[in-house]
């Protein structure tokens, strides 16, 4: 007996401190590691859907929608009222962040297992990122965020620096994906495939774009020169094809195209909600009408009922009565919305007819090659690179026209760019100062963006127009911007800088407080003259 | 570990050695009972050699001389043996029962009640079953101070919350440690399975309050242990049969009102037709599908009720006929749908013992029938207990396996990895008793069970346009719940020598559990769907469902033990010196499926699509050593010291190791101080201060790595995405550790005809795991960070007072009552963070009582005035929520009275609670239907409302006195007044009469002395008869919460209404 006690003793004690026996705490439910390879699709998917068309009320303030006849205006919509809150915002900067510590991750993750490409991507969307939180609120917090625990209440960073930085960052990762000895597949870069030199293009004209936004401070930062130098002479260039996201979306309720099912309810067959509160805005629609643009009917459906039955007809921003409701304006067409159908019938009348699987499946757009090509052309016309601006700003409109889908549309765009002869909106030679040819190339870098990209439209507003509405002797690119009709205003003015959110205000608050008050019609971002 | 290891080994060798001198004298000591007297101490007469008997009474000792021995034990009067043949058994005589008692103070270590100096609380099984009970945590309520039953639902799977001295962890688990015969239970799953156990196997139950008196136990003891004693058998063998048959009833509903029939704002007749205008109020109409009830005033009018339903005959023609009734309401048909529930439990138990071996038998069958028809709850358990001694070697055993199968209607449940919901009825997701309350007044749901033969009943012809029929719900949606238990443990006991005992006990807990949710399909007939009274009632055919969970939870536990007790002189000494270890395992798998191919055909290969799929294991282990060192002078001054170490796989390898003390001291005045010995008035008394640390790891393995998540929508196809987690883990984390200082005293007076036992206590508890929310800028929205501190004070008293006690004619009254105060305070968080939700309406607030009830208020003036709208007397939602005080009670009161005369006892407990606060959000769905009567307070006319302002020209607020509200009716009470939450805020005070009991012993004469029935009592027993609850809680039992978690308070659709349960009960003893 007094064996079996001491045995028993010492079976216990032995499973008590055999090496190891604690050692169980390692997940088997979730992973607690993931290649780099794995996150970047991810990555990816999120970044496009953050800016893939852009938030709503910044395309109202564009010009690029309104609120259907179909609904009441909201006294306190920040789209048609431009009053704003902290909760302004808030989701969107959440949901950058939380993008941002994927990147970080990743960054960090194939800078220690040596996976270079991976890393320059990492660094390169970083930068697109933070570009855009900087654009949007001046000050965030960059030296000090995506630490983790290492600093749970990120000071903030002045928006100059920050540019400064991403300049540094985009280069090394140009650096870095030029070292790469191996390049990801088309699982992992779900935008360009492992491809270095569309990412070094793709790199290069984020960090042109970055330079512009400085085209009307006075006074350049220091690092504004040596990073023209650097563009300049990259030798890859500049982006020449769409960016575009797929991980291989499908036509299935959640997995679509990110844009298409807001619009679109796949489980009841039909226009959502949000599709049927959404309409083309009466400036945007006028535009291409008044401008004989044969994007008109890419962008946008006829009315299908009604006394406008068969005319393209947008809604005004704000207006309490008099929008048309339901089935009587003009709804986005198969540009935009790729999962519409246009026929016509032997009396070249249009209908249209909805192709969900082909909506659902389409890719995301991070930067269409319009986009890129009026860039270059603002750039040369500003003298920052060499090159024909004239060329590459009509290069900039067959891109939008080819990207929208219009037919036959080099033919289209050789008709379009000849019968605009004089017109100030689409002739190149008509502009003879700067100030005039920034105005033409940046109407139709707006024109090109609708309902794509509002958020480049608005930095531009921002910079350019901003300075050259109301008192200046010139219009800006998009004429008078349509300011909204609704009365529920404070002041009418399109806002400039964002407030800083309401989850930084209450999980942040002694950083947010030295930003100091921010008024978002009168605040501005660094970049602002 | 590795010099525990050794320790052991010394001390076993020890034990070998000890071997024989002189003359060896063995015996028990036993008390008149023929029960063992535990750790007597027997001298040699007249010399200095002494030993202390076991804990079942034996003991051996080496006499140098010829003379006689001498017993004495605390509690009892001493006494001389002379032994005979070496052996000396020796009887002694209590000089009071209550001192005597011996509690388990932790790994079986027993302590006479002087020498205890922590806040430790026993209760026997005649005072756990007084109430004939089914759930043991419910007969412990109201009986002992600091220690809060909270009763969070009433089922037929009764859930309980079991907290000592409030709540000490903001994130972790404030449930006291289940501690069944030395075997710790999984902390979570401990009121489970304390829920399933038979209340009449418990001998005692000892109860440890707070981390003083608990340290021993480890990381799992902070917040108080309960320590469940099972009988054991002793003498004659005994055989008793017990029946309590026990009825269940409704004790009461919401307040209703019964005056305004259906009607939710429908006015234009060609638009929706079948709603009726009554001559006398032309304005507001009857629709007689409508499922709010703001129509007009009750009239007694004959009325249609319901949309036409379509009869068909056999020949295939059809007729559609419309249900006629009264516009009046039913008296007493929402009561009426009820059940009354039967509970039946039946058991046998036998027991007996010798010298050498016990055993204890049990079987038991409780079957129980819930107040929602078709609810039901069977279980059956049996356990045996049993010991046998060889020689120096004893062996006890037990073993327990309880299976349990209940079958509800279930409320709406939602499933772990798949976003849809199960359960509740067919067109909300409402539970029944959400939908009984939210029928109008006039219709009597009892006409509408037979649904698959009456058309009116069916869910195509339900009168009812957005509700769904309950009996629908009932017969065609069902949850099943298997639970099957097992408690097994073995334990050896080893008398080394004299002076060393070693004890080694091996145990196993586990249960499986296997769950099946079934819903069947309905296919609405055309004619339904054609909806011809444009009601937009939901006529969606539903297909069936399925939902199966398994899961396992098994606990393998060890513990050896050595002690060592010796007397010195003056000082006995008492040291204890233990290992233990803790090794945890559960796996949950669950599959679902919404929608099935054959229809109703239950098996998940049945799926249509992808069936729902969710994997979880965990595993926690933990080892322990500690000692434990009591040292005694006199007999009146005890000093006790504990220490233990923790090793816990939760932490990181380098953090995983903690350890913590506690101390205490007893000493008994009364005895130590000559002038006050023998005292008549003042007959005991004890003060004790003690101090206690408790580390407590307060989060589940996988807590230190941060975790990769499958992106939103990924995979598509073979493209796979993964994104870091927003939950910011911590590999750097600690335990959450309290600290507990208590100082008692306990006063007996005219030998323990009154007996008074006060503490005071304080618990810091600091270092708490937070999931602090973090800016979004660090990459994540929280991260797990230990920071803060709580803090808890308290008092506690607990009278015990003999009226009369006259031993003439056994007349006995004894009344008894016991109060406690917590005073709870969150002291800080993290820095710069004040305040954080917890869950639903409950916040973390620091410098306020955890947690708080948080929720939005209208606009005020800074007078506290509603601010109305001059012009529409209406008021606006304040942005901000406002704090209204917190869901724990901080008072706590009971009393219990016992007057017993000859064979009968009448026994009854009340118990109170204060000072909290409980939402009620149920009130806010049945203003919205109008089925309350607190929608009725202004006659469904415009009023003004009451401490009401509104701003005047100049800008000022004036109080309003003339603006009525535009509206009085629907506009106001459904789609207004309930937008906030502090509407139904209101005071969680309560009174319950918690148990009263009549029984009758039956005198033994009755049977003659050669009867083979030993005792014969009867009994007839009442629960939660009569409940006081504050005035304005007009809506259901503030008791009640929708989890047994920390963020109780909070009243849902998803409970039962509160019950009322009255029984009988045989005894018989062969």
């Amino acid at each position: 007996m007094k064996k079996i006690i001491l045995i028993l003793t010492v079976v216990f004690l032995i499973a008590g401190c055999k090496k190891g026996y604690l050692d169980i705490n390692t997940n088997p439910n979730q992973s607690t590691s993931a290649d780099p390879s794995l996150v970047l699709p991810a990555a990816l998917a999120v970044t496009v859907a953050n800016y893939y068309p852009g938030p709503t009320a910044v395309s109202e303030w564009m010009g690029y929608w309104a609120v259907s006849g179909s609904y009441a205006i909201n006294a306190s919509d920040p789209g048609t009222t431009y009053k704003m809150t902290t909760d302004f915002g808030d989701g969107l900067w959440q949901s950058v962040y939380d993008n941002l510590e994927d990147y970080q991750y990743i960054q960090d993750k194939s800078q220690a297992t040596g996976q270079s490409f991976l890393e320059g991507v990492a660094r390169i969307m970083k930068a697109y990122n933070y570009q855009h939180l900087v654009d949007l609120w001046s000050d965030v917090p960059y030296a000090d965020a995506l630490k983790g625990a290492a600093s749970l209440r990120p000071a903030y960073s002045k928006g100059q620096d920050i540019y400064d930085s991403l300049f540094i960052e985009i280069q090394k990762g140009i650096t870095l994906i030029k070292s790469a000895t191996t390049t990801p597949g088309s699982s992992s870069d779900i935008m360009f495939g492992g491809d270095k030199t569309s990412w070094i293009q793709f790199a290069n004209t984020v960090r042109l774009n970055m330079l512009l936004r400085m085209s009307e401070l006075a006074t350049k930062p220091d690092f504004f020169q040596p990073n023209v130098d650097l563009t300049k002479n990259e030798s890859a260039g500049f982006l020449t094809k769409d960016a575009l996201v797929n991980p291989g979306y499908v036509n299935s309720t959640g997995k679509g195209n990110p844009f298409w099912q807001r619009f679109w309810n796949l489980t009841g067959g039909q226009v959502s909600s949000f599709g049927d509160f959404w309409a083309p805005n009466v400036y945007a629609v006028n535009y291409f009408e008044n401008n004989n643009d044969p994007r008109l009917g890419v962008e946008f459906t006829t009315v299908t009922s009604g006394p406008n039955k068969g005319k393209f007809v947008g809604n005004l921003m704000g207006a309490i009565s008099g929008n048309p409701s339901n089935g009587n304006y003009s709804f986005f067409g198969p540009g935009i919305l790729r999962g519409y159908d246009i026929s016509k019938d032997v009396n070249g009348v249009e209908s249209y007819s909805v192709n969900p699987g082909k909506g659902a499946t389409a890719s995301a757009v991070m930067m269409l090659a319009a986009e890129s090509y009026f860039i270059q052309a603002e750039a040369v016309a500003l003298g920052y690179i060499p090159g024909d601006d004239k060329a590459l700003y009509k290069q900039g409109i067959l891109e939008s026209f080819r990207y929208l889908g219009v037919p036959d549309y080099q033919n289209a765009f050789a008709d379009y760019y000849s019968v605009g002869a004089g017109n100030s909106k689409i002739d190149y030679n008509t502009a003879t100062t700067l100030l005039a040819k920034q105005t033409i190339i940046l109407g139709q870098k707006w024109a090109a963006l609708t309902s794509i990209n509002c958020l480049e439209s608005y930095a531009d507003y921002r910079r350019f127009d901003y300075l050259h509405t109301g008192s200046w002797p010139y219009t800006g690119p998009l004429g008078s911007i349509p300011l909204t009709a609704s009365p529920y205003f404070d002041v009418k003015k399109i806002p400039i800088r964002w407030k800083y959110p309401t989850s930084e205000y209450s999980k942040n608050p002694d950083n947010v407080a030295k930003e100091g008050a921010i008024d978002h019609q009168t605040s501005k971002i660094w970049w602002m003259k | 570990m590795k010099r525990t290891l050794v320790l052991f080994s010394v001390l076993m060798l020890i034990g070998f050695l000890a071997s024989a001198q002189t003359r060896v004298v063995t015996g028990i000591v036993k008390d008149e009972s023929g029960a063992p007297v535990p750790f007597a101490t027997v001298t040699e007469t007249g010399t200095r050699n002494a030993t202390t008997a076991d804990a079942n009474g034996n003991f051996s000792i080496k006499m140098k001389g010829t003379g006689s021995l001498s017993f004495s034990a605390a509690g009892f009067a001493a006494s001389d043996v002379t032994p005979e043949g070496g052996v000396a058994n020796a009887v002694l005589k209590r000089n009071n029962t209550e001192l005597a008692t011996v509690t388990v103070t932790g790994y079986g270590i027993r302590r006479q009640a002087r020498s205890i100096g922590t806040p430790v609380a026993r209760i026997d099984n005649k005072d756990l079953t007084q109430g004939k009970v089914t759930n043991v945590a419910t007969g412990l309520s109201g009986k002992v101070s600091g220690l809060q039953i909270a009763n969070v639902n009433s089922s037929v799977n009764q859930d309980t919350r079991i907290t000592l001295r409030g709540n000490r962890s903001i994130l972790g688990n404030n449930q006291a440690l289940i501690v069944i015969d030395n075997v710790v239970m999984p902390r979570d799953q401990g009121g489970t399975i304390l829920a399933q156990m038979n209340p009449n196997d418990i001998d005692n139950i000892s109860i440890l309050k707070g981390g003083s008196a608990s340290a021993i136990y480890g990381s799992d003891g902070s917040n108080g242990v309960l320590i469940v004693t099972t009988k054991k058998g002793r003498g004659k063998m005994a055989v008793s049969f017990n029946n309590t048959t026990e009825v269940q009833e409704v004790a009461y509903l919401p307040k209703l009102q019964n005056s305004f029939g259906q009607f939710g704002g429908e006015y234009d007749p060609s638009q929706y037709p079948g709603i009726e205008y009554f001559p006398e109020n032309p304005v507001i109409p009857y629709v007689p599908y409508e499922n709010q009830n703001y129509g007009p005033r009750y009239n007694g009018a004959p009325i249609t009720i319901g949309a036409p339903v379509r009869f068909y005959k056999a020949d295939g023609s059809y007729v559609d006929s419309l249900k006629h009734g009264t516009y009046s309401p039913v008296p007493g048909a929402k009561l009426g749908f009820f059940d009354k529930g039967i509970t039946e439990q039946n058991e046998i138990s036998i027991s007996g013992g010798d010298d050498k071996s016990s055993f204890f038998l049990s079987v038991q069958d409780v079957s129980i029938a819930g107040t929602i028809p078709k609810d039901k709850n069977h279980r059956d358990g049996i356990r045996f207990n049993g010991s046998r001694e060889f020689g120096r070697l004893s062996v006890n055993y037990s073993a327990d396996y309880t299976i349990q199968h209940s079958n509800t209607t279930p409320g709406a449940f939602s499933v772990n990895g798949s976003p849809s919901t199960f359960g509740g009825s067919y067109f909300q997701n409402r539970a029944v008793y959400w939908t009984i309350l939210n029928t109008p007044a006039s219709i009597d749901l009892r006409d509408y069970r037979n649904w698959q033969t009456d058309p009116f009943a069916n869910p195509n012809g339900y009168f009812n346009a957005y509700y769904g029929n309950p009996w629908w719900q009932i017969d065609e949606s069902r949850f099943d719940s298997k639970r099957n238990t097992l408690l097994g443990n073995l334990n050896l006991a080893f008398k080394a020598s004299d002076w060393l005992d070693l004890s080694a006990t091996a145990s196993i807990t586990r249960f499986d559990l296997t769950q099946k949710f079934t819903s069947k399909a309905f296919k609405f007939a055309d004619w339904a769907k054609a909806d011809v009274y444009g009601s937009g009632r939901s006529t969606t055919d539903m297909p069936s469902a399925d939902y199966d969970a398994f899961e396992y939870n098994q606990l393998l536990t060890g513990t050896v033990l050595a002690n060592l007790h010796k007397n010195f002189n003056d000082i006995s000494t008492k040291l204890t010196l233990g290992a233990t270890t803790f090794d945890n395992t559960q796996r949950d798998i669950n599959l679902s499926a919404v929608q099935l191919g054959i229809p109703d055909f239950f098996n998940i290969s049945n799926v249509v699509g992808t069936p729902g799929y969710y994997e979880n294991f965990f595993e926690v282990r933990k080892n322990g050593a500690f000692a434990d060192l009591l040292l005694g002078y006199h007999d009146y001054l005890f000093a006790h010291g504990s220490f233990r170490n923790d090793w816990d796989s939760r932490l990181a390898p380098k953090l995983r190791s903690y350890s913590y003390f506690a101390g205490d001291v007893a000493f008994v005045f009364t005895d130590a101080i000559p002038g006050l010995k023998d005292n008549r008035i003042l007959s005991y008394g004890k003060l004790s201060a003690a101090i206690g640390k408790t580390g407590n790891v307060s989060v589940g393995p996988y807590s230190l790595d941060n975790v990769f998540n499958s992106a939103p929508n990924f995979p598509y196809g073979s493209t796979s995405g993964f994104t870091v987690s927003n939950a910011l883990n911590n590999p750097l984390l600690k335990p959450e550790f309290t600290l507990e200082k208590n100082i008692g005293l306990e006063l007996r007076f005219w030998d323990s005809r009154i007996i008074l036992n006060t503490s005071v206590y304080q618990s810091n508890t600091t270092n708490q795991t937070l999931p602090v929310q973090v800016s979004s800028a660090t990459g994540f929205t929280s991260a797990l960070l230990n920071s803060g501190e709580m803090q808890n004070k308290g008092i506690e008293a607990d009278l015990d007072i003999s009226l009369i006690q006259n031993s003439r004619n056994s007349f006995r009254w004894l009344i008894g009552g016991n109060f406690a105060y917590n005073d709870n305070k969150v002291l800080s968080l993290y820095p710069g963070i004040d305040n954080f939700l917890l869950s639903g309406q409950q916040y973390v607030v620091k410098g306020e009582a955890f947690p708080q009830i948080k929720v939005t208020d209208w606009k005020r003036d800074p007078q506290g005035r509603i601010i109305v709208d001059k012009n529409t007397g209406f008021p606006t939602v304040n942005d901000s929520l406002s704090t209204y005080g917190t869901p724990n009670p901080p008072y706590s009161l009971g009393f219990h009275t016992s007057i017993s005369y000859k064979g009968f006892t009448l026994y009854a407990l009340a118990e109170g609670r204060f000072g909290a606060i409980i939402y009620n959000s149920i009130g806010n769905a049945l203003d919205f239907t109008g089925v309350s009567w607190y929608s009725t307070q202004s006659g469904r006319l415009p009023f003004v409302i009451p401490n009401s302002s509104y701003q005047d020209a100049s800008g000022k607020y004036v109080a309003n006195t003339d603006v009525v509200v535009r509206n009085g009716n629907n506009d106001f009470w459904a789609s207004l007044w309930n937008n906030t939450g502090s509407t139904y805020i209101n005071s969680a005070d309560f009174w319950k009469l918690r148990e009263v009991s009549l029984s009758y012993t039956f005198p033994k004469g009755v049977f003659g002395s050669n009867s083979f029935i030993k005792q014969l009592s009867v009994a007839l027993v009442g629960r939660n008869l009569i409940t006081i609850k504050a005035k304005e809680n007009v809506w259901t039992d503030p008791e009640f919460a929708n989890t047994t978690g920390n963020a109780i308070g909070t009243t849902d659709i998803n409970q039962n209404p509160p019950t009322r349960i009255f029984g009988a009960n045989v005894s018989i003893t062969f």
